[in-house]
């Protein structure tokens, strides 16, 4: 049995997808198994492997924009663009993946996992910036939403309820901390991941 | 279940927690509370520029809103490999166009955020899920 694509060679593997026989050459090598080059392009709809990067090289760009995003989203006006889709986390978080991928010449991809790590970190380090003047002055929280709470309807099923957003502001404050953090590590993965896309 | 599926629950499970914002705070009110501070970092919820459901506001804008019903409408149609990034470019393109506009010189109205804001959640997923897909199978 030779090779499907070099008959003149034996076979070394055989896909582990699609059974062709393939040589030295043609066979490629992934967690233990072998993989033609058309059914590591097929399966997952990339033309060619990702590149797994070392974790220590996304750390720095991932912190530096994770310092901008922080800064944009805390600046009054500027902060309002995160409106559109967490824009400033998911465009920092997509920076930063651009920035790692350039600081090692990668023109392809890099691993899912490591891109999407990448933007968590922008993101981690943007929320915890934002929450900063949160914890500084929490009555900002209390501030923010007054605009909702003061609406007659719902004002007038909170009284209904006996419920009132002063009376549980320390647990809201303490959500609003959390889920800022939160939400904006998600944020920061999407824009790594979908950075990782538009420019392989 | 598909991953594909998985990813259309879950985008849909998020639209439902806006969209039942209303329903929620008129048979829990107190519990509405924590969905409105929930978002809150995600949105400016000004109530300007936000719909309204049974006279209650939802908990993020228009724009908002309509990005994401627009992921959960494009979690549909997603295929395994991203279109062309010009794509992307386009379909964000009424959004900005709208958003900086109506800073200037226009005033948008809410329709036209969440027309715009559709486009751009749609867009959005066709590059989002290869980019899962390919975490799901570590590469």
């Amino acid at each position: 049995m030779n090779c499907q694509n070099h008959p003149d060679r034996i076979t070394f593997a055989q896909c582990s997808v699609c059974g062709k026989n393939l040589c030295t050459e043609c066979a490629i090598e992934k967690d233990g198994k072998y993989y033609c080059r058309q059914c590591l392009g097929i399966s997952t709809g990339f033309r060619s492997a990702s590149l797994d990067i070392s974790s220590s090289r996304l750390i720095l760009p991932a912190l530096g924009f994770g310092l901008l995003a922080g800064i944009l989203s805390s600046v009054p006006v500027l902060s309002m663009l995160n409106c559109v889709f967490c824009l400033w986390v998911v465009l920092c978080g997509g920076l930063a993946v651009y920035l790692v991928k350039r600081r090692d010449n990668i023109s392809g991809k890099i691993t899912s996992m490591k891109a999407g790590l990448t933007g968590a970190i922008t993101g981690c380090v943007a929320g915890i910036i934002t929450v900063i003047p949160i914890i500084l002055s929490p009555e900002s929280v209390v501030t923010a939403m007054q605009e909702i709470m003061n609406q007659p309807e719902l004002q007038g099923l909170l009284e209904g309820a006996g419920a009132t957003f002063e009376e549980s502001m320390s647990q809201f404050i303490v959500l609003a901390v959390i889920l800022n953090v939160i939400l904006f590590m998600v944020f920061g993965a999407l824009g790594g991941i979908i950075s990782n896309e538009v420019t392989k | 279940m598909r991953l594909q599926s998985k990813v259309t629950l879950l985008i849909g499970i998020w639209c439902a927690l806006i969209l039942f914002t209303p329903l929620i705070a008129h048979l829990f009110p107190a519990a509405s509370i924590y969905l409105y501070v929930m978002f809150s970092p995600l949105c400016h919820q000004i109530p300007g520029r936000s719909f309204f459901l049974a006279g209650i506001q939802l908990p993020v804008c228009a724009r908002c809103t309509g990005i994401y019903l627009g992921g959960f409408v494009g979690s549909f149609f997603v295929r395994a490999r991203a279109p062309p990034p010009w794509i992307l470019m386009a379909a964000f393109l009424p959004m900005g166009i709208d958003g900086v506009t109506q800073i200037f010189f226009r005033e948008s109205t809410n329709s036209i955020r969440f027309l715009t804001g559709f486009i751009a959640g749609v867009a959005v997923l066709f590059y989002l899920y290869p980019g899962i897909l390919s975490l799901k199978l570590k590469r």
